[in-house]
């Protein structure tokens, strides 16, 4: 499930690290990387989350513009890692750069992830994206 | 002092971050990104657009602008929320894009909720006197399928003095 506007659904490494951080942690759900205005580049979601990439994207995106921009007004500062807290779970947004284009990365995970493991796979899992080739 | 809400909504380009940034007195709230597909435009909003301006002593308006690209409409539906008014920008094209139009009427209902409601034509410097004529008349067959009575008006969005206008204009039609 993956819709796509930049040629790069061929891209093994980006293949592998979703793949190995679904492994290393199972109780993540979503894993979603898109573009700052909104199109999935590539999604992972369980079957129980069912959720649509191109919505995620959308979703994510915005959320990134809304935290970046308020972030700005509060603290002079852009944003680094935007996270929504829930009993169901946690998701968490943050930003990279995957082949010169500016990108969002969506992590949610539930809650025997905790919330600093899940900031902790973010963040590795952003930087992972940004060294591929 | 009174707050009330006002969504402005439209397609693609048609001018709604123009339009708060004109008339907003606070430095607007913006979400545009560089976009990477082709839309005729470098920047494209994909959150929302926020202003405010005082329309008299006791009131002050919010100025909602939502992404125009179908997939924020989630978007839409928090800005729908026990709004005053509605502006819907209709960007003149050769082409124009009456689903559109309908589609946003068939979402934020302002016939049937009783939302006062402006239709404000926008690029139309292109365009003919008798263009625009028949765009009009195209336009409230539309309204009319929707049982909407609406002014249907022209704006730049980018002129302080025709922004105003059509806020006037949607004052006028609030107190009927
Ligand atoms: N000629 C003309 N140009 C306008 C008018 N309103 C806006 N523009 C210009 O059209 C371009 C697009 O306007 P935006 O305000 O970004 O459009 P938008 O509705 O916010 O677009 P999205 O956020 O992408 O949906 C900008 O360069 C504006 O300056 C208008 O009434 N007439
Ligand atoms: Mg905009």
């Amino acid at each position: 499930m993956s819709t796509t506007n930049v040629d790069i659904d061929d891209n093994a490494g980006l293949l592998d690290a979703i793949q190995s951080l679904c492994a290393d942690h199972r109780e993540i759900t979503l894993i979603s990387l898109c573009t700052l205005d909104g199109f999935s580049i590539k999604s992972f979601a369980t079957k129980e989350m069912g959720m649509e990439a191109d919505k995620v994207a959308a979703i994510a995106s915005s959320l990134c513009a809304i935290s970046n921009s308020s972030s700005i007004q509060f603290t002079e500062e852009e944003f680094d890692i935007t996270i929504i807290e829930s009993k169901g779970g946690n998701t968490l947004f943050c930003r990279t750069n995957y082949r010169g284009t500016d990108c969002v990365v969506t992590i949610s995970a539930r809650t025997k992830l905790s919330l600093a493991q899940a900031r902790f796979v973010l963040r590795r899992f952003s930087d992972v994206v940004a060294d591929l080739p | 002092m009174e707050y009330k809400k006002l969504a402005i909504v439209g397609e693609l380009g048609a001018g709604k971050t123009q339009l708060v940034s004109t008339l907003s007195e606070i430095s607007p709230f913006e979400t545009e990104v560089e976009s990477t597909i082709d839309i005729g435009k470098q920047f494209t909003t994909v959150g929302i657009d926020y202003g405010r301006i005082r329309l008299d002593e006791q009131t002050a308006l919010g100025l909602y602008g939502v992404p125009g690209q179908e997939r924020y409409s989630f978007l839409w539906e928090m800005v729908s929320k026990s709004i005053w008014g509605l502006v819907i920008l209709f960007k003149y094209a050769e082409h124009a894009d009456m689903a559109n139009l309908d589609h946003l009427l068939s979402f934020f209902e302002p016939g049937q909720r009783k939302t006062p409601c402006v239709i404000a034509l926008s690029h139309i410097e292109n365009a003919g006197a008798e263009q625009v004529e028949d765009l009009v008349e195209e336009i409230q067959t539309v309204l009319k399928a929707h049982q909407l009575v609406a002014p249907v008006i022209e704006v730049d969005n980018r002129a302080k003095d025709s922004a105003i206008n059509l806020l006037y204009t949607l004052t006028a039609i609030s107190q009927y």
